[in-house]
C-alpha cells in the first residue's frame, strides 16, 4: 500500500552524482582566477522579501500550471486549467452582477474599486457557491510608465513568470525595460471579517498594459446568500524590503451574492462494499452518522459527520498524559485520530475530473463530539450507487464503502 | 569565499538541491545544471561563510528555486523522471512504490514542490514558506491540494 512514507524513503536514496561536485569546484577556480584578473561577475538574483501581514495574507503564485498566456476572464481562466471542463461555466452562471451604481474604472465594469496614488485595485468578477469562492481582480496602475508584477515573479527570472502574450525571452526587468516601464510589485487579497479565506489559492498574471490579474479559489468564508467581503492592496517597489503596513494598504469592501441552488440528500446507513475493508468502529475508531450530499451547479458537496468512538477517546486522554506528549494539548492529540474520506465513482474508481475548489477544509471539530469532512466531486449523474474510502491520518486510504438512505 | 567551504556546502547541502531541482524539472540533466548553477552562485556570495546553517540552506534551495523556474520556461517538460532513470532507485520496482513515485511527479508544478519539500526533504511549512518566499497559507494551501490530488490519483490495495 503506497503512502507518503514510502515517497519520503524514495527521496532520501536519491543523492546528487559525485561528478557534479567536482564540475562545480574546476569551475569555480577558474572563476576565481578571472576575478583577479578583474573580469566581472553577473550579481547574485534573489527573490525579494514579501510583505506578509498577520491577519490578511498576500498568497501569489505565478502561473505556470495551466500554461495560460493571456489575460482572460473567470470562466476561460477555469476552462484552460486541468479541471472539470464544465466548471467555468458553471462558475459563470453564479457570477455577481456588476452594480448599475459601479464606479466608472476607465470604462472597465467591476464590482467594486478603490484607488492610491500609484494604483487602482478592482473586484472584477466573483462568484460562489455555498462552500466554494472564485474571485477575479486586477491591479491597475495609475502611472503610464509602471508594469506591476506578482510578489512571487523575480525581475531577474524568467519572463514567462509574467505570463504577458507572446512573450517568453529574457527577464521581467528586460522586458519592463523594453517596453520603457518600471517594475513593481503589487498584491490584492480578499478578507472575510479580518482572516484569510481558507484554502486560498491564487494565480496572477501580468498583462500588456502593465495590470496585474489574479484570478483567486477557495472556500467560502460565509454560510449567508449575501455577505460583505474586505480587499486589501499595495504596491511597492522592487528595492523594498519592508512589510507594508496595515495602515498603508488601499481596502474596499464589496458585496458577494451567493445566487446557486442547493439541493441536499441525506445518507445514513454504511456498509462495508469489499468485504476486506476495516470495519469502521471495530478497526478505526470511527462512527460515522450520516453522509450529506449537497448538489449546487459547481458539483456535489459530500460531508461525512462522525464521531469517535469511546475506545479511541480514552486512548487519547491517555497519550495526552504521556510525558512525551506534555507539550501538545489533547485537541493536538485528537487530530492524530481523526479520519477524512474520499468519494468515489460506482466501480470504486477515482472521478476523471475533480469537484469544486472549495469545500475541503480538512475534519471539523462541530463542537457536539462530532466531527465533519467535506469531500467535492463533479456532477455526476447519478449519486446513488457512489463509494467511498476512509482516509486516516497518515493518510493511507483504506476500504472500500457504500451507502444508503 | 574558499573551495574548500564551497566543498563542504555541496557535501551537506547539495543531495537537497538536487533532489528540489530534480523534483521541480523533472529531467536528470536539468537538475545537474541547476546544481551546477547554484553553487557556483553560492561561491559567489562574499558573506556566506557568516550565515548560519538554516540560512545557507535556505539560500541554497531559493536560488535552486529561481534556476527551475528560468530552465522550466525555457525548455518545455514533457512527461516525467522515471524511477528506472534513477541509479538509486532503479532497483526498486514494486507496484506500491512506483505508484507514489508516479503520481506524485504527476503533481502539477506547485503542488509537487510544496509536497516534496515537505515529505521529501522534511521540512514544516513555516520552513517551506520560507524558501518559497510565499506565505505559510500558500505553503499550507499547496500542501492540502497535493494531498487531494494524490488521494484522487493513487489506487489502493486492500
Amino acid at each position: 500500500m503506497s503512502n507518503f512514507n514510502e515517497y519520503t524513503r524514495l527521496s532520501q536514496e536519491i543523492h546528487a552524482p559525485e561528478k557534479l561536485k567536482n564540475q562545480v569546484l574546476v569551475k569555480a577556480a577558474r572563476q576565481s582566477k578571472k576575478q583577479k584578473k578583474g573580469h566581472y561577475l553577473r550579481p547574485m538574483s534573489i527573490m525579494k522579501k514579501v510583505g506578509i501581514a498577520a491577519a490578511i495574507l498576500a498568497v501569489a503564485l505565478p502561473v505556470t500550471a495551466f500554461g495560460v498566456s493571456r489575460t482572460m476572464g473567470l470562466r476561460e481562466h477555469l476552462e484552460q486549467s486541468n479541471r472539470d471542463p464544465q466548471l467555468g461555466e458553471a462558475v459563470e452562471s453564479l457570477m455577481v452582477t456588476v452594480p448599475s451604481s459601479a464606479k466608472d474604472a476607465e470604462s472597465v465594469p467591476c464590482i467594486a474599486s478603490a484607488k492610491d496614488d500609484m494604483a487602482e485595485y478592482r473586484l472584477l468578477e466573483a462568484a460562489c457557491d455555498s462552500k466554494s469562492l472564485y474571485l477575479h481582480m486586477q491591479v491597475v496602475p495609475l502611472k503610464d510608465d509602471v508594469m506591476f508584477i506578482d510578489q512571487c515573479v523575480s525581475p531577474d527570472g524568467s519572463v514567462g513568470d509574467m505570463c504577458i502574450p507572446g512573450v517568453s525571452e529574457g527577464t521581467p526587468a528586460e522586458y519592463a525595460k523594453s517596453q520603457g516601464k518600471q517594475l513593481c510589485y503589487a498584491s490584492l487579497t480578499p478578507e472575510f471579517n479580518g482572516e484569510i479565506i481558507n484554502g486560498w489559492g491564487v494565480w496572477a498574471e501580468t498583462a500588456s498594459d502593465g495590470s496585474l490579474h489574479v484570478y483567486g479559489e477557495g472556500n467560502n468564508p460565509s454560510g449567508e446568500k449575501e455577505y460583505t467581503m474586505g480587499f486589501s492592496g499595495f504596491t511597492y517597489a522592487l528595492d523594498n524590503q519592508e512589510i507594508v503596513p496595515l495602515e498603508a494598504r488601499t481596502t474596499f469592501e464589496a458585496t458577494i451574492q451567493d445566487i446557486s441552488s442547493s439541493e441536499k440528500t441525506v445518507y445514513k446507513h454504511f456498509r462495508a462494499y469489499d468485504p476486506k475493508s476495516p470495519d469502521l468502529e471495530k478497526d478505526l475508531g470511527v462512527v460515522l452518522d450520516s453522509l450529506t450530499m449537497e448538489k449546487t451547479e459547481l458539483g456535489y458537496y459530500a460531508t461525512f459527520t462522525y464521531h469517535l468512538t469511546k475506545d479511541t477517546m480514552a486512548k487519547v486522554e491517555e497519550e495526552a498524559r504521556q510525558p512525551e506528549n506534555s507539550q501538545y494539548s489533547e485537541s493536538d492529540m485528537l487530530i492524530q485520530h481523526l479520519v477524512g474520506f474520499i468519494v468515489l465513482d460506482e466501480n470504486g474508481e477515482f472521478f476523471q475530473v475533480n469537484g469544486p475548489d472549495g469545500g475541503c477544509q480538512g475534519a471539523i471539530d462541530n463542537g457536539d463530539g462530532t466531527f465533519s469532512y467535506t469531500d467535492s466531486l463533479p456532477n455526476v449523474e447519478s449519486i446513488n450507487n457512489l463509494k467511498f474510502k476512509v482516509l486516516t491520518p497518515d493518510l493511507d486510504k483504506v476500504g472500500l464503502y457504500a451507502y444508503d438512505r | 569565499m574558499t573551495e574548500a567551504f564551497l566543498a563542504e556546502a555541496m557535501d551537506r547541502y547539495g543531495d537537497a538541491v538536487y533532489r528540489l531541482a530534480l523534483c521541480r524539472l523533472q529531467s536528470i540533466a536539468d537538475a545537474e545544471d541547476v546544481y551546477q548553477d547554484t553553487f557556483l552562485r553560492f561561491y559567489q556570495q562574499k558573506d556566506a561563510g557568516t550565515w548560519g546553517e538554516e540560512q545557507r540552506k535556505a539560500w541554497l534551495l531559493r536560488v535552486a528555486m529561481n534556476r527551475c523556474a528560468d530552465l522550466g520556461r525555457s525548455r518545455k517538460v514533457h512527461g516525467y523522471v522515471d524511477l528506472d532513470a534513477i541509479p538509486e532507485l532503479a532497483a526498486q520496482n514494486t507496484e506500491g512504490t512506483r505508484e507514489i513515485w508516479d503520481a506524485v511527479n504527476r503533481l502539477p508544478e506547485k503542488q509537487r514542490t510544496v509536497f516534496h519539500l515537505f515529505y521529501g526533504e522534511g521540512y514544516q511549512t513555516e520552513e517551506i514558506a520560507q524558501i518559497l518566499k510565499v506565505s505559510g497559507s500558500a505553503v499550507r494551501v499547496n500542501l492540502n491540494r497535493a494531498r487531494n490530488s494524490l488521494r484522487k490519483e493513487l489506487r489502493i490495495h486492500v
